[in-house]
């Protein structure tokens, strides 16, 4: 039973927190730059586009990155840094999925206490050697570390058991590959460029049975920032703002035996406060862009079960155009998604961007015509998926 | 629309060196629970859950995921903040946020450490930009001896007011079930046997490393009648940052304590802090930064502390008590140590402190934490709404 | 009961690799001490501190730093002591995993240009107690085939007997 956890529902003259200004790097290896200096980068444009001066124009700092991926404890000690934390406004690091520290940002100005807000996320994936040792010490130390998982091997299980509830193939979850790959090419902000066959994808290296490399979100370096604001400020700082309507989170069990894996349950919960908070009744007929985080190519469909947009096991069918009612493939990641190379932690954030984007009509490359009015942003954190939290934007003008 | 939130509920584990009888779930759950029982509330009643402790020690990575079952947040919203030292005060914080935001009515801000299962020191070193300076840091040791050097230097304090600061936080700590460190201090010689760490900062001047964890419940106006607890209203609090310190060495800046709380004062019309504010927790590492930083928050003039000191001035059941938990000197889980400022303010202010239960009347908290390279989280409690 | 269980108990070392970038900024002053055997630092053009070690942004004025040479001067390596710590107790070197030796004394230096500058001070024989502040010092650089780019390419610091008199 879905317990109402949420209470509130935008609408009308309730405060509302708008995005005023976005921008990135280069979703890239950046062998010569430091995390913070990738951070600067974003930080540096994203102040030039909102017009917003350092330290003086924001109130408070919310910045992602992880200790373990920089190999420095506090490592938001150098994001900050940068941000315009010194002798100026708070800074608080959010070390999950980027996305998280959007809403913490929204969060921070519904709360009173902020009227603009920094968001920064960052990771630098290429200055890790050893991720999976680093995932394995993400799970319990009694009994999952020991059997060796890491949150690929924790995803190979969601996948197969996915396949085999549904009756679904490797096959299908390489086409989807394919898609996300094409669409990439087109996106100038993510990392890979070319096409790739059917064939290809399924003989290439198979890192966990059915996910092979080429279904997984290729890592990379990059940083974004983002500025958010209360009402008054963001009319004042824009005249083009999206705001953000609605955010949920959900942590399911850690223990992999615990969860069905099939089922996207905490996918469900978030999502179902989010519409809530949004005043969303029928997601897939009111929200027009979907930027989900896939790490890998079985979660797109996966995670579409999990937002409602149709029916369990129906996410493949959906994706391959012969979906129930009007379901357009194409608005789900016209972005190209993660597998098209986001580094992990920017990754939720990074689906905030394209639906900012999107909303805007500013997605160089990949922009859905139409003039969308409604966008959902996913964010995903923890092995197969155990957090995950989502953001309903709308166009605001 | 924003609102004014309050703590209802707080529970802390009996802080040790070693936990070996739990794993760092179980150890959450103690806290997590302790917090719900005062609270007079279940799990099914917490909204949401702001989870933290320091990333990088205990050798592993995202304890969240992990805390998920032992605390009671499977199935509900939450989130992950992790700013070193500070942690425990910024749970408090986000938690304070997330109930004033109006999203959530209740919600449990939760932070631990387990520090036997890494080597806290080495975790600590790797603050220390790994190409700078890494090869060279002895981690807070050596900033604090340098704080307390300094300190001695500037103000004429002698060398036995580390030892004297000591005394009364051990005299706190007795009455406080959940120190960790219960050291039996019968003088001033006995103190000043303690081995030098690194001169003029001994082993009893320098916060241990504990196993603890710390819970509070913070819920809205609207919801506070329902609750069982006489509720602890937050009447605000403030982050201040300093950029990354490269080198450390060189007198030490104390810039963001004086500026958090210049703040936070200015803000509610504290204009007399010893007078207006009753009892103060205050995130003191060392001994001597105890002494000096309640100079810096501008508690008393610069010099000012020491001389106070030596009158019992801070004492539990005297003038203006400080730390009556015992401070961070006695006890020091890094991931909760900010959350039990907030958690033995909270205590004082609703007068549950029990054994170290202030003699003054508590009407107004002060509560910060630190860490960082400089932070400083401050926090204001009132036992009035207004 | 809890108290005649066996407690079971894992021990592990992790060992995580990084390949971590100096950066242009960081890895410049690395690589010029390594060529060089000196400290190459940077004026900040906004609020004229220097920058050590230079990095890309000032955290306090926010401008931008400019790339090497613009701005770039070498420092000379000297200064006086104004602090120091002898450390007596073992602790965990983080480079290696085991246990750093000691004692040792390190120092924060003043250096001539306005710039503080901690490392170690030596010879190892270093007799503690003819430390004073003030004293004149200066780096000791290891030679070019030893220096590998790293801030333990000095040596350490020594008294400059001559000055000290």
């Amino acid at each position: 039973m879905m317990r109402r956890v949420v209470k509130k529902v935008f609408a009308g003259d309730e405060m509302r927190v708008g995005i005023v200004a976005v921008a990135q790097t280069a979703f890239d290896v950046h062998r010569a730059l430091r995390p913070q200096e990738l951070t600067y980068l974003a930080v540096k444009k994203c102040l030039e586009i909102s017009g917003l001066p350092f330290r003086d124009g924001y109130e408070d700092i919310v910045t992602c990155s992880s200790d373990h991926w920089d190999g420095k404890t506090l490592s938001d000690v150098e994001h900050g840094e940068v941000a315009g934390a010194h002798l100026g406004p708070g800074e608080v690091k959010v070390s999950m999925d980027g996305a998280n520290a959007v809403i913490l940002g929204a969060i921070k100005i519904l709360s009173g206490h902020a009227k603009c807000v920094l968001v920064t996320a960052c990771c630098k994936e290429s200055q890790v050697l050893d991720p999976s040792i680093i995932e394995n010490f993400g799970f319990d130390a009694p009994y999952q570390q020991l059997i060796g998982l890491d949150f690929t091997q924790a995803a190979g299980l969601q996948a197969v058991a996915y396949m085999n509830r549904y009756g679904l193939s490797h096959k299908d979850f390489a086409q989807i590959a394919v898609t996300e790959r094409r669409r990439a090419k087109g996106n100038p902000r993510l990392l890979a460029r070319e096409d790739l066959s059917l064939e290809q994808v399924m003989e290439s290296r198979m890192l966990a049975y059915p996910i092979t490399v080429l279904e997984s979100r290729v890592p990379c370096d990059g940083a974004c920032a983002m500025v958010l604001a209360c009402e008054e400020r963001a009319k004042e700082l824009t005249d083009r703002p999206v705001w953000i309507k609605g955010f949920g989170s959900c942590y399911d069990h850690h223990n992999l035996g615990d969860r069905d894996l099939s089922q996207p349950f905490a996918l469900k919960k978030a999502s179902f406060q989010a519409y809530e908070m949004a005043g969303i009744k029928d997601p897939a007929k009111e929200i027009q862009i979907f930027e989900l985080s896939e790490h890998y190519s079985y979660q797109l469909p996966l995670w579409m079960e999990g937002i409602g947009v149709c029916r369990e096991g129906k996410g493949v069918e959906v994706l391959g155009g012969g979906g129930q009612g009007a379901l357009d493939p194409e608005a789900f990641n016209p972005s190209g998604g993660l597998l098209g190379g986001v580094p992990r932690y920017v990754a939720g954030a990074s689906r905030v961007i394209e639906a900012f984007l999107q909303l805007r009509g500013e997605a160089e490359g990949v922009q859905v015509p139409g003039e969308p009015q409604l966008a959902l942003a996913h964010g995903t954190y923890g092995p197969a998926g155990q957090h995950h939290c989502v953001l309903i934007l709308e166009r605001g003008f | 629309m924003p609102r004014r939130t309050a703590i209802v509920g707080v529970g802390q584990t009996y802080h040790k060196a070693r936990r070996p009888d739990v794993n760092i779930g179980e150890l959450c759950a103690e806290a997590a629970r302790a917090c719900l029982e005062d609270a007079d509330l279940t799990v099914g009643d917490v909204d949401a859950f702001i989870l933290g402790n320091m990333e990088l020690f205990e050798g592993r990575y995202s304890q969240d995921m992990w805390q998920v079952d032992f605390v009671g947040a499977f199935g509900k919203p939450g989130i992950r903040v992790t700013t070193g030292g500070t942690t425990g005060a910024t749970l408090a914080c986000v938690a304070f946020e997330y109930v004033a935001s109006g999203v959530y009515d209740t919600v449990m801000a939760l932070g631990f450490e387990k520090q036997s299962e890494g080597d806290t020191r080495a975790g600590l070193k790797t603050v220390s930009d790994p190409l700078w300076i890494r090869w060279l840091t002895t981690g807070a040791i050596g900033y604090f001896s340098r704080q307390a050097r300094y300190y001695m230097r500037e103000t004429g304090a002698p060398e036995h007011m580390g030892s004297l600061v000591r005394m009364r936080l051990a005299e706190h700590a007795k009455r406080n079930p959940h120190a960790h460190l219960r050291l039996e201090i019968k003088n001033i010689e006995e103190a000043m046997k303690a081995p030098y760490l690194i001169p003029p900062l001994r082993q009893t001047d320098m916060c241990p490393t504990s196993e603890g964890a710390c819970a509070i419940v913070v819920t809205s106006e609207e919801r506070v009648s329902k609750m069982a607890r006489r509720p602890v209203w937050v009447k605000d609090w403030v982050t201040v940052h300093k950029e990354a310190m490269y080198i450390r060495g060189g007198r030490h800046s104390v810039e963001d304590l004086t500026m958090a709380a210049s703040k936070l004062f200015r803000r509610n019309g504290i204009t007399k802090p010893r007078e207006q504010i009753s009892v103060a927790e205050i995130y003191a590492p060392s001994t001597w930064a105890e002494l000096e930083w309640l100079e810096a928050y501008g508690f008393c003039e610069k010099g000012q502390a020491w001389r106070l000191e030596e009158e019992g001035h801070f004492y539990w059941n005297r003038e203006f008590p400080v730390n009556p938990s015992g401070g961070v000197v006695c006890t020091n889980p890094i991931g909760a140590t900010g959350l039990i400022r907030v958690a033995e303010c909270a205590l004082q202010l609703r007068g549950d402190a029990g054994e170290h239960q202030i003699r003054r009347e508590a009407t107004l908290g002060f509560a910060t934490a630190w860490g960082g390279s400089g932070w400083t989280v401050a926090v204001l409690l009132s036992a009035q709404k207004e | 009961m809890r108290d005649e269980a066996e407690l079971l108990v894992q021990e592990r070392i992790l060992e995580v690799r990084f390949h971590w970038s100096a950066g242009p900024y960081l890895g410049r002053f690395l690589g010029m001490l390594k060529e060089e055997g000196r400290l190459w630092v940077v004026r900040c053009p906004g609020c004229k501190r220097i920058l050590m070690p230079p990095r890309i942004v000032c955290g306090i004025c926010y401008t931008e730093t400019p790339p090497f040479p613009n701005g770039w001067f070498p420092l000379s390596g000297r200064g006086r002591l104004l602090d120091w710590e002898r450390v007596i107790y073992p602790q965990m070197d983080p480079e290696t995993g085991t246990i750093r030796p000691e004692p040792y004394i390190h120092g924060t230096f003043a250096l001539d240009e306005g710039v503080l500058f901690t490392h170690y001070l030596g010879p190892e024989d270093l007799d503690e107690s003819t430390l004073r502040e003030g004293l004149r010092v200066e780096a000791v650089v290891k030679p070019k085939e030893e220096r590998v780019g790293k801030p333990t390419d000095i040596r350490y610091f020594k008294l400059v007997e001559e000055e000290n008199g």
